[in-house]
């Protein structure tokens, strides 16, 4: 009967082993305390999603650690790699959804997109608002001119997964590219309607089928 | 179980491999089920179909609809750097049963798309608008940093103010 005990106690240590392994490989580009943290099922749920997501992105671009991958952002951003740190990568294992940059954000089913960010998040580098889009930093229309609204549909590229603040998406850089043009006739208002996911976006293409954004336009 | 056992198949296969992925068996399933479709002309149409679709509700609307295509780091005039061609071969790694590589899928896709848009005055084509760029822009295999999304954004408003000097 001992024997009995033995067996399935070292069958149950080969297996946990096993996912041990398969786990501290998961998370390999990550610090060691978030390593850690995950093997021994203390990383808290969402920390493991922006960890696997960051690990991806690592072994995407082909480096081999999470600092090239830092000095690659802080090359590409003009940041200091301190700042592209404090960014990107989650200082406690139980933080929430932290950066966004990724395109992790809390979500919610929507009967016609699918998937819709919840609104109103707040994470470091990324702003939801109250329609569940991202912010977009909109110049002040000092001189009140005759409002135009600018809608920005597109996929994780519109909607900025890449950059570091809403001020740096593309509808803020184009608001205040036209706004600072003291020769346009026009207030240009910008909506960023992109997505991270690309079914939502092929979905949004639905619904201008349907006319839904009829509304908007 | 069965999980288990994928699991513990894909930890076996990937110890055999010497650029190990790091994907679940599962992502690869989701990917190849993507690319599987290679009638890239259907989807070229397709394409085409919701912007001729999109462009008539916007003028019903009393509003201008623009298409701007955006950059890819294939096939670019330039010298290609050591980090465009190692995010590029993730691409490369994910392919279909008859070898057909994700990366061949959006190239090829792209392509037959550049000959077709030539008539459409308003798909504006930037595939080209970083080549005349100094240093990197892409901070992975597609998503460009704050330096491309502001010649893009830039690109977007000189099209804008273009049309509202007509």
């Amino acid at each position: 009967m001992n024997n009995v005990f033995l067996i399935l106690f070292i069958i149950v240590i080969f297996f946990l082993f096993i996912e041990i392994t398969l786990r501290y490989k998961k998370l390999i580009y990550m610090p060691l305390k978030f390593k850690i943290r995950y093997c021994f099922f203390l990383l808290g749920k969402r920390a493991l999603a922006e960890s696997y997501v960051i690990c991806q992105r690592v072994h995407r671009c082909g480096f081999k650690n999470i600092h090239d991958l830092m000095q690659h952002y802080s090359k590409v951003t003009n940041l200091s790699i301190n700042q592209i740190y404090k960014k990107f990568i989650p200082n406690k294992v139980y933080s929430d959804y932290y950066s966004g940059a990724h395109g992790l954000l809390n979500e919610t089913f929507d009967a016609e997109l699918g998937y819709k960010a919840i609104p109103n998040q707040k994470l470091q580098t990324v702003n939801i608002d109250e329609y569940g889009l991202r912010q977009t930093i909109n110049v002040e229309n000092i001189s009140r001119k005759k409002e135009k609204k600018i809608i920005f549909l597109g996929g994780s590229i519109m909607f900025g997964i890449g950059s570091t603040g809403d001020e740096k998406t593309i509808p803020s850089c184009v608001s205040r590219y036209l706004n600072n043009n003291k020769n346009t006739k026009f207030y240009y208002k910008c909506y960023n309607y992109g997505e991270f996911r690309a079914s939502v976006t092929l979905k949004q293409v639905g619904l201008v089928r349907n006319c839904y954004l009829e509304l908007f336009l | 179980m069965l999980i288990f056992l994928k699991k513990l198949f894909f930890a076996f296969k990937e110890s055999l491999n010497s650029h190990p992925e790091i994907y679940p068996i599962q992502t690869f399933d989701r990917l190849s089920y993507y690319i599987k479709d290679t009638n890239l002309e259907k989807a070229v149409d397709d394409y085409l179909n919701n912007y001729k679709i999109i462009n008539k509700i916007a003028i019903k609307n009393n509003a201008k609809y623009f298409n701007f295509l955006q950059p890819t780091s294939f096939g670019k005039n330039k010298q290609l750097s050591s980090f465009y061609l190692a995010s590029n071969s993730h691409l490369k790694r994910i392919k279909t049963k008859d070898g057909i590589t994700q990366a061949d899928v959006i190239f090829n896709f792209f392509s037959m798309l550049y000959t077709k848009i030539k008539h459409y005055k308003n798909i504006i084509n930037l595939q080209s608008i970083f080549d005349q760029i100094e240093g990197e822009i892409y901070i992975d295999h597609v998503h460009f940093s704050d330096k491309g999304n502001n010649i893009i954004a830039k690109a977007i408003s000189e099209k804008i103010l273009e049309d509202e000097n007509e």
